[in-house]
């Protein structure tokens, strides 16, 4: 069997988009997306100025971590090497958009399907190059099987210096780069300015660097297509909601097992999880291109996918919290005994799964901090303390005697979280150029006054301050430490999301 | 190399080829196509397009390039593939339509084509027989064919071809002619060992996608690329040396060059001993040496001893080591150097001609002329296929088309007709523009304005054209032409060192016959009412001349059929069976008729290694009959005539000169009243650095730099719009700082006429001192709904005050819209661009007649009340200007009374007499 694989000699490109164009008309791709494009960038000062031409495309990875996340098998790879779509089975979560470190996936306005480069499987089953390779006019784009010793793909594999786009990723990539320069290969190298040679700079990622006035001959980019972000405040919501449900059932599991016995913990956390449960299922299918293909996420679930996994897991949730709820509004108190362990566990599971989830989003390397998953849990039950006090402190005397104790929980569980982002995004050095950026945009670019205000003063510190000097004697000011804390972690979800998408990946 | 995968089906797949559809693959639906070749239409290079015709529905699926075409093998650029994004435009004209209420109105009614010829035929024909043939006028922006058109005048008697050629290319033109009497090089980059380009052949240009296939297939194989150009092209990005010269100081650093070629005697001494005409300069200019090579030798490092490599530094601003090094890669070439010169530099600056001379002495110097990779003249590598039944020239001299102020003009002095109207030198009785939009392409729009408007002038204006233009909207009648799939003509280019002739065909039309049906006309096939040129001026001529007294009708009867009206069937089966060598044969082999073979394939490839060095061809003695010796004892006479030339006493062909051989010294320039040209020499532009106020706010605008993506003003379509849709100011950075300005930052431009205000692109990749502004964007409508495509043009107000000042203002830029295309409805690009072309006062070079496009201008941030795209412009200042202008030229009659040496050709040649200047009538 072949294994397919390009190589682009940047040597003879000239830049002038006809691969681009070919392959629009190709797969009558509709205008703001691209499955290949040319990047250009300008380097040097007059007249030691050059400017570099960057054509990309699908890299097929050998261990593609599009078809790893993809939730129903809609990605998945060929037994020629070449990663190919099924759009019939693509929900359109957009996960593989931040699962590819290369930006080569997009949603197809017209099928709101996931897009991307296949090397033109449909030419290639017919023996036809590629379509871009076809169109091009020096002949810079060479197509092969990597596996023949005799095709000259193979020969460059084995003989030339070549290289890929962002190797550190274990991706294993197809597209071999013969002359490139490292500004250009490197995404995040050059600066992005807001306006290009030709046009509008348009979805420009927030995190890239500006041009220095002081250094004009710093590489920059003269064009580049528009890249949206493919998450947003949907997936706010599902982290917010997510957290009030999973730590709202883990807390009243936590309040029972220790003898709490009021209906903050037999049935009001049971309801609170169930409620929010019930709208981080909604938000996630009201966020899919396709939402009327949600349930492919079982029926067609990719077992390598978390986000299958945390389907299994928000169900699970979802099923122990009606238990739970029964139970405690029957008085089945025993039943509630034997689902304490499973309670936390599937609580836990379903909150913290999220952090792999978004580390298999490779693309963004904010997100493959390991830490995300713990600080999740933290976050989780901070959530679930705040909204349980919430409600405590309206039920009244009847839930007294737990509400100091969700007090120390939340403020417990605030100071984990704190540390966790101090040592996390704030002094840990960044491994990447791209972690830099993103972790800049936190620190001091676009997010640091919501970071530093919302997420670590008035939602994090104030609250801590509250509940550790005044505690849950004074239900408004407890009430207040409470939303402010919910506000936090909305904000902090919010930087999180934001922050991992707002380095360019190509 | 690819393995076993193919660029493209095999051509014997071509007639029912299944395909995967890619939109729902990776289900395997297919689909059978009909791939039909053509050529494509959007640019000049006429390269080989094959469109895919869904057997079922007939739409024209994706265009692909045509592997079997020797020009462009099967490649294409961006441009050839968005064909169908130009079919599908649901902005299209797809009905003739008839003015309603004033020119420019904007109110329009849907016609029948017949209503439209018998008016514009009835008309024409009015003009022949009251004798105003002169007040008929084809004016043609894109040829896109080889003499049809101009057949089609020639029938009707008249001196009525246009062009845009003072536009594009008329200064290297003249160059290139008064050396070797060729006007067009035909550089065999593949083969080259060093290319000096002062062009941007790597993103565009004659001709773009041929000739970037070569150049970077020499680099590949070690070859040096060169490119002097103020602005870092993207061809200048590729280049191994990039010379940044000051515009218009680039012959300063040719003769460097060729300064550094003569002292290292790193010339062809040889070819240059026997083909130029160094005899006649010795004699001429330097009776003091004795009349031997040595001597020329001598007398040319006299002649160019100060263009030491320090001084083109000083001149030019290019570093000595690197024009030292440049030549010195130009002679270990040798011959195989070649070089390319057909707008930038040559179009930019007043004398640019010179610029191209200059050049062309390098191609001299290094004797790469017709070697391989060298540089060969287009004569040898373009074909034109005779036509059926050929009418005799016109017996007229059009003075509106050739006015005597420009004897030596390459050619028609096409941007300053409004002027020449203006003047009442003439008026225009019928005047058709097609696929040409002079309001937005010529400098000095807004006079064009005027007159389009004004009826006095311009009794009736067709506009032939497949879209609207805003020139189109000042029309009498709009007739929808097809595009590059929905039409026939034949076309040839020298892209290469060999010879093709290409067959541009109407797809829908032959995949309807292969479906068996009988298409009568093109337009039955076309969408809507879209009709091909050929029909149209086919069922004119028969308006014009309907019982054939008038002598017109015999010229479009059918070679087959006697006295019945000729089909676009039996044009090109004519053409093919008769004037094309080899095509019958060829078609025979296959058991095709020519025809049949043309439809097959789409091209034929007429020869392949031209290095053909027909100057070298001995005559024969058939030739040599009859012949005399000039009184250089050299010259071959024919009845007066120069027909060859004695070489080592040797009788050639040599060159289509005067003198025979190439012509350093030329006395056609001294005859007519140029003698201070008479050689290669360097003359600082009009724009030159060292004049301008720099304190002031003076700077060099270049504005004439094209784009890869875009081609004039045919491709306003999305796919193209997505990647270019603006032409920001491009300013260096110390420029930038001086002023304040920040990329993004609006700025105000002002020229002689009037200013424009955009937006400024900071940049290391233009030289200080110099401004760039990219040609094709800026496209404007005057109606919200029509009049302009709407993905690419804004929507603007003109307001006339007093005098001749217009004002132009932006309403908005483009917006989303919905349209049978969802993708209208996506556009996410709203600013595209200026159309400074607007404020340039016309600049017509006194001898080669090119606009210069350079201008003089002054920079200054914009203030608060200016806006994106605001402009201003005083015709009446432009009137003034162009009469400035005027004044530099030296007008007819040259020696023998004649209006142009009778050696510089006519795209449509009159009869010789005509070339004399009609006695004063008394």
């Amino acid at each position: 069997m072949p294994n397919y694989g390009f190589a682009i000699d940047l040597r003879k490109c000239i830049g002038c988009h006809a691969c681009t164009i070919a392959c629009k008309a190709e797969h009558q791709i509709p205008v703001g997306v691209n499955r290949c494009w040319v990047k250009t960038v300008e380097k040097g000062t007059f007249p030691d100025t050059r400017r570099f031409f960057f054509p990309v495309l699908c890299n097929q990875c050998d261990e593609a971590p599009c078809v790893r996340i993809c939730p129903t098998n809609a990605l998945f790879k060929r037994r020629d090497g070449i990663v190919d779509l099924y759009g019939d089975s693509c929900i359109g979560c957009r996960a593989c958009m931040e699962a590819c470190p290369y930006d080569q996936l997009f949603i197809d306005p017209n099928t709101r399907t996931a897009e991307k480069c296949n090397f033109c499987a449909n030419r290639v089953e017919n023996k036809l190059l590629p379509s871009c390779v076809s169109v091009c006019p020096t002949e810079c784009r060479i197509f092969g099987d990597l596996d023949d010793p005799t095709s000259e793909v193979s020969r460059i594999f084995q003989r030339e210096a070549f290289m890929v786009r962002k190797p550190e990723k274990g991706t294993g990539p197809k597209v071999l780069y013969l002359g490139a320069e490292e500004s250009v290969i490197r995404p995040e190298e050059a600066v992005r300015p807001l306006y290009y040679k030709e046009g509008e700079v348009h979805l420009r990622p927030i995190g890239a660097p500006l041009p220095d006035p002081e250094a004009p001959g710093d590489p920059r980019v003269d064009y580049d297509i528009p890249h949206g972000k493919p998450w947003g405040v949907d997936m706010v919501l599902y982290l917010v909601f997510k957290a009030i449900a999973t730590g709202a059932l883990l807390v009243s599991a936590l309040l029972w097992h220790f003898g709490f016995e009021g209906g903050l913990a037999t049935v009001a956390g049971a309801a609170l999880s169930l409620v929010f449960i019930t709208l981080t299922a909604v938000v996630l299918i009201i966020d899919l291109e396709r939402p009327e293909r949600f349930y492919y996420i079982l029926t067609r679930g990719n077992h390598r996918s978390w986000m299958v996994w945390g389907a299994y897991f928000l169900t699970a949730h979802g099923a122990l919290s009606l238990a739970w709820l029964a139970a405690g509004w029957f008085g089945w108190y025993t039943a509630l005994g034997w689902m304490v362990v499973p309670a936390v566990i599937v609580s836990i599971l379903a909150t913290s799964y999220t952090g792999f989830l978004f580390a298999q989003g490779l693309g963004r390397d904010l997100w493959q901090g390991p830490a995300a998953s713990i600080d999740l849990i933290f976050q989780s039950s901070a959530a679930g303390a705040a909204a349980l006090l919430i409600v405590g402190l309206l039920m009244g005397p009847p839930s007294a005697a737990a509400l100091p104790v969700l007090g120390w929980i939340l403020a417990g569980s605030m100071i984990a979280h704190l540390v966790i982002l101090t040592f996390e995004h704030v002094l840990s050095p960044s491994p990447t150029r791209h972690h830099e950026l993103a972790t800049e945009t936190i620190r001091r670019g676009a997010y640091a006054r919501l970071f530093w205000g919302g997420a670590i003063v008035a939602g994090g510190l104030l609250p801590i301050a509250l509940l550790l000097t005044l505690g849950v004697t004074l239900p408004a000011v407890a009430a207040l430490a409470a939303v402010l804390a919910l506000a936090g972690g909305a904000a902090w979800e919010y930087i999180w999301v934001e922050a991992g998408q707002s380095v360019p990946l190509s | 190399m690819s393995d076993q995968f193919k660029s493209h089906p095999d051509p014997s797949q071509w007639d029912d080829y299944v395909d995967f559809e890619s939109t729902s693959w990776p289900k395997k639906n297919r689909r059978r196509y009909w791939i039909i070749p053509s050529i494509c239409f959007n640019c000049e290079s006429a390269c080989g397009i094959l469109a895919y015709v869904d057997q079922q529905t007939l739409d024209v699926r994706k265009i692909e390039g045509n592997p079997l075409h020797p020009g462009s093998r099967g490649r294409t650029c961006a441009k050839g593939v968005v064909t169908p994004n130009q079919l599908e435009d649901p902005d299209r004209i797809m009905y003739p339509l008839r003015r309603v209420g004033e020119r420019g109105e904007g109110r329009w009614q849907q016609v029948s084509w017949s209503e439209a010829l018998d008016d514009i035929g009835g008309r024409i024909r009015k003009a022949i027989l009251e004798n105003r043939r002169h007040e008929v006028m084809y004016h043609v922006g894109r040829p896109g064919e080889d003499g049809y058109a101009n057949r089609v005048l020639e029938s009707w008697g008249i001196d009525g071809h246009n062009s845009h050629t003072n536009v594009c290319s008329s200064s290297a033109r003249l160059g290139h002619f008064l050396w070797s009497g060729a006007d067009r090089p035909s550089p065999d980059y593949a083969n080259a060992q060093t290319i000096l380009l002062l062009s941007s052949h790597l993103e565009s240009g004659h001709y773009f996608n041929p000739h970037a296939q070569r150049i970077i297939e020499s680099k590949a194989r070690g070859g040096t690329l060169i490119v002097m150009d103020p602005r870092l092209s993207n061809t200048s990005a590729k280049a191994d040396m990039w010379m940044p010269a000051y515009s218009g100081t680039e012959g300063a650093v040719l003769l460097a060059i060729a300064r550094i070629l003569l002292h290292e005697d790193l010339f062809n001494r040889e070819f240059v001993r026997q083909w130029v005409n160094w005899r006649a300069y010795l004699q001429a200019e330097r009776p003091d040496l004795p009349p031997t090579f040595d001597s020329f030798v001598t007398a040319l490092m006299d002649l160019y001893a100060e263009f030491t490599p320090e001084y083109a530094e000083a001149e030019s601003g290019v570093a000595a080591a690197n024009i030292i090094e440049a030549a010195r890669a130009i002679g270990r070439a040798g011959t195989r150097f070649a070089t390319h010169n057909w707008r930038a530099a040559a179009s930019g600056n007043l004398w640019g001609w010179q610029i191209t001379r200059c050049l062309y002495l390098l191609v001299v110097l290094t004797g790469s002329l017709g070697e391989v990779g060298g540089v060969n003249m287009h004569v040898t590598n373009k074909f034109v296929p005779k036509h059926p039944n050929p009418p005799p020239p016109p017996e007229f001299w059009n003075e509106l088309l050739f006015p005597r102020e420009f004897p030596l003009s390459f050619h028609e002095l096409s941007f300053l007709l409004p002027h020449f109207l203006k003047e009442g030198r003439g008026k225009l009785d019928v005047y058709f523009t097609r696929v040409y939009n002079p309001l937005w392409t010529n400098p000095d729009g807004f006079s064009w304005m005027e007159v389009l408007q004004d009826k006095e002038k311009i009794g009736l204006h067709v506009a032939l054209t497949p879209t609207w233009s805003e020139t189109a909207w000042f029309a009498d009648y709009i007739l929808p032409m097809g595009l590059g799939t929905e039409r026939h003509d034949t076309m040839s280019q020298e892209t290469h060192a060999g010879q093709w002739l290409g067959f541009r065909q109407p797809v829908l039309r032959v995949a309807r016959e292969k479906r068996g049906e009988h298409v009568n006309a093109t337009y039955e096939a076309n969408p809507g009412e879209v009709w091909e040129e050929n029909e149209f001026w086919i069922a004119l001529s028969w308006k014009i001349d309907p019982d054939g007294s008038l002598g017109i009708r015999r010229f479009f009867e059918s070679p087959y059929r006697p006295g019945e009206q000729i089909t676009v069937d039996e044009y090109y089966r004519w053409m093919f069976e008769n004037s094309v060598p080899g095509l019958p044969e060829a078609a025979a082999k296959e058991n095709l008729a020519p025809l049949e073979y043309m439809r097959k394939y789409g091209v034929f490839k007429v020869s392949d290694k031209t290095y053909s060095k027909a100057h070298e061809r001995r005559l024969t003695e058939e030739e040599l009959a009859g012949t005399t010796r000039g009184e250089d004892g050299e010259t071959v006479l024919k009845g007066g005539t120069p027909v060859g030339i004695l070489v080592d006493g040797v009788p050639a062909a040599g060159f289509n000169t005067p003198s025979r051989r190439l012509e350093f010294y030329s006395t056609t320039m001294i005859e007519w009243g140029w003698p201070e040209h008479a050689l290669p020499r360097y003359v600082p532009g009009h724009v030159h650095w060292r004049d301008l106020e720099r304190e002031k706010g003076e700077f060099d605008l270049l504005p004439n730099f094209r784009l890869p993506t875009l081609i004039h003003t045919r491709s306003p379509v999305k796919w193209l719009y997505e990647i270019s849709h603006n032409n920001p100011l491009w300013i260096a950075t110390l420029d930038a700082n001086a002023y304040g300005i920040a990329t993004g930052d609006l700025v105000k431009v002002h020229t002689r006429i009037g200013y424009f205000v955009t937006r400024a692109w900071v940049t290391e990749g233009i030289r200080p001192g110099v401004l760039g502004m990219s040609h094709h964007l800026g496209r404007w409508r005057l109606d919200e709904k029509e009049g302009g495509p709407r993905v690419a043009s804004s929507l603007v107000r003109i307001q006339r005050e007093a005098g001749g000042r217009y004002v132009m203002k932006q309403v908005h830029g483009v917006k989303a819209f919905e349209s049978s295309d969802p993708d209208t409805g996506r556009i996410w690009w709203s600013e595209v661009g200026v159309h400074q072309n607007l404020t340039f006062p016309v600049q017509p070079d006194p001898v080669s007649g090119m606009h210069c496009w350079h201008q003089r201008v002054r920079l200054e941030k914009a203030g608060p009340d200016d806006h994106y795209g605001d402009i201003t412009v005083d015709t009446e200042l432009a009137h003034a200007v162009y009469k400035e202008w005027m004044e530099k030229t030296r007008p007819a009659p040259g020696p023998g009374g004649l209006r142009r040496p009778l050696w510089f050709d006519r795209p449509l040649r009159p009869v010789a007499e005509a070339y004399k200047v009609p006695p004063p009538t008394p």
